[in-house]
């Protein structure tokens, strides 16, 4: 209980400039929700006390890239940078010594149909036998847990989500494919994601979504952000085609 | 559409349409886009009267030819390409009255990579997240979100401005307008560096090395990376982070010991050690290397490369200010 209280609190490890115009706050060495808790809270702390100057955050596993515009910052300092990396540091200050408020913090939970057909899921077959599961346990295990959205990257709106269930850990394909199909659903290691556009990749396809990761005519186009819990619900064909006409 | 600008008869097979590149969308993991070389675009923009981070067009070393239906106000930065008109020579970094029927071709090779080109009133693009910069991954932004190919007309963003106007009238009476630009970095072989993220994680001789011989741009760079060959360079440990942030100009060590810089598409984390981070000021220099030139790396204080680069824009903002008044 006394680690869960102390979990609450925000702990930086380190606070340095990447750039002229980029600051990046470390809190920890390693995947844990616990660590990307801290990391959302300083990006939701950083957002809703935006200084003069602040242009973006980025959020990735245990570190929160803040981007600024040094044009926009005036200071007696020595540097404009630490001028700023002192700024972030006194919002998250100013904040880290009261324990979060979870219920600001209540993550967004997507449903994500996927048909895990054998048209779709070209890896099921190879990583059953790597894995010595049958396919049914496999799409059993991935469909089974809720996924953290840890961050998005290599391709625009990518999630990359963990953690999961140990059985399913598996190594990247030894090399990647040139072109695989927008909305495939793939793990390597201990995450999963899915691919929004048709790209290369390398991760092993089990399944495919109907929905779109990225469509440029909704309001926010992006499906998914940092933050975001996942679940997978398995789709017979019939029904992902059904969804892809509508 | 906007009033017809230039008609491509004949195109090189990378020049796109790049503004500033697009903010906010980093956290999606989208790349910042936009120009490899901002400091031309502002200096072709200034020069046309164009607010710094209107759209241009940025063209890499092949023949191309551009027709101008109709008068426009043009400027060239940066390099790479000579643009000539009638087997003459027109000046880089200055403000061009191009007459109607003009044909301008590019084909002659100069020092530089990428030749940035701006028309007064903005080249119209098509947006994407709010940048006009094209994203070739995603084929969205610039024009169509492809490179510009033979056939394409390019159209204005805006009308001209009073002062635009007045500026073609000058132009068109047959006075020549002189700026003076310090063109020296796009030959600039020295990239002022500061530390990395991950400086401290290469051995001690590897942080000498750094220094002491050139690199040398391979072919296989690209808008999203420079790659870089030369000395070895080494970590003390294993060469993997958990993927974390990274930005234009970040220096990453890959597993196989090579060096990228990243650029303007690249992606917006990694997992390799940055090693360095390629002051702002000398973005542009790096971004005028071709594939074959050396670069010399020389380490700098994070306030020295601040203070070079506000300086630099600075500058720009008052010159701004003095041009267009």
């Amino acid at each position: 209980l006394l680690l869960f209280v102390l979990s609450l609190f925000m702990v930086i490890e380190k606070i340095i400039s990447l750039s002229e115009s980029v600051v990046l706050i470390s809190f920890g060495n390693e995947i844990s929700l616990q660590l990307h808790e801290q990391v959302m809270q300083a990006k939701q702390l950083i957002e809703s006390n935006p200084f003069e100057g602040f242009v973006e955050t980025v959020p990735a596993y245990n570190s929160l890239a803040v981007c600024y515009n040094p044009l926009l910052i005036e200071t007696k300092q020595k540097t404009i940078s630490s001028a700023v990396e002192e700024t972030i540091t006194q919002i998250l200050n100013d904040h880290s010594n009261q324990p979060l408020n979870l219920s600001t913090f209540k993550p967004f939970l997507k449903v994500i149909p996927v048909c895990y057909d054998e048209e779709f899921g070209i890896d099921l077959e190879e990583l059953a036998a790597t894995l010595e599961l049958s396919v049914t346990e496999i799409i059993q295990l991935h469909v089974s847990k809720t996924y953290k959205v840890y961050m998005t990257g290599f391709t625009p709106g990518f999630p990359y989500m963990g953690i999961l269930n140990e059985r399913l850990v598996t190594k990247r394909r030894s090399s990647p494919r040139v072109k695989v199909e927008a909305g495939s659903v793939a793990i390597a290691g201990n995450q999963t994601g899915i691919y929004p556009f048709n790209t290369p990749g390398g991760w092993n396809i089990i399944g495919r979504t109907p929905l779109k990761l990225f469509d440029s005519s909704r309001p926010n186009p992006f499906l998914l952000k940092a933050g975001d819990e996942v679940r997978f619900e398995a789709i017979k064909k019939y029904e992902f085609e059904n969804w892809a006409r509508n | 559409l906007g009033k017809e600008l230039i008609h491509i008869e004949q195109c090189g097979f990378l020049s796109t349409i790049q503004d500033e590149g697009r903010k906010g969308y980093l956290q999606y993991g989208v790349a910042k886009g936009g120009t490899m070389d901002h400091y031309s675009m502002q200096l072709a923009n200034l020069l046309t009267g164009n607010e710094f981070n209107a759209p241009v067009l940025e063209i890499t070393q092949s023949p191309h030819q551009f027709q101008f239906p109709a008068d426009a106000l043009v400027a060239f930065a940066g390099g790479g390409l000579q643009p000539v008109v009638n087997e003459k020579e027109l000046p880089l970094f200055q403000c061009l009255l191009i007459p109607k029927g003009t044909m301008i071709e590019l084909k002659k090779q100069i020092p530089g990579f990428r030749l940035y080109m701006a028309v007064a009133g903005g080249i119209e693009a098509e947006l994407f997240l709010n940048s006009s910069s094209t994203n070739l991954l995603v084929q969205a932004g610039g024009y169509k979100g492809r490179p510009l190919k033979k056939g394409d007309t390019l159209h204005q963003q805006q009308p001209i401005t009073s002062f635009q106007k007045n500026l073609m009238k000058v132009l068109q009476s047959g006075t020549e307008l002189q700026f003076h630009f310090n063109n020296d970095y796009i030959q600039q072989p020295t990239i002022r560096v500061i530390k990395g993220a991950e400086w401290n994680d290469l051995t001690h001789v590897s942080q000498q090395q750094l220094f002491q011989s050139p690199f040398s741009i391979t072919p296989q760079s690209s808008r999203m990376g420079i790659r870089l060959k030369g000395a070895a360079i080494t970590a003390n440990r294993p060469c993997d982070i958990i993927s974390s942030p990274v930005t234009q100009g970040t220096v990453q060590l890959t597993s196989s010991g090579e060096l990228i810089i990243l650029m303007a598409d690249a992606q917006t984390a990694g997992g390799y050690p940055r090693i360095l981070q390629v002051a702002a000021i000398d973005l542009p220099a790096l971004a005028q290397k071709k594939p074959g030139d050396a670069i010399q790396f020389q380490l700098v204080s994070l306030q020295e490369a601040e203070e070079a680069f506000m300086h630099q824009m600075k500058t720009l903002q008052m010159m701004k200010e003095m041009i267009q008044k």
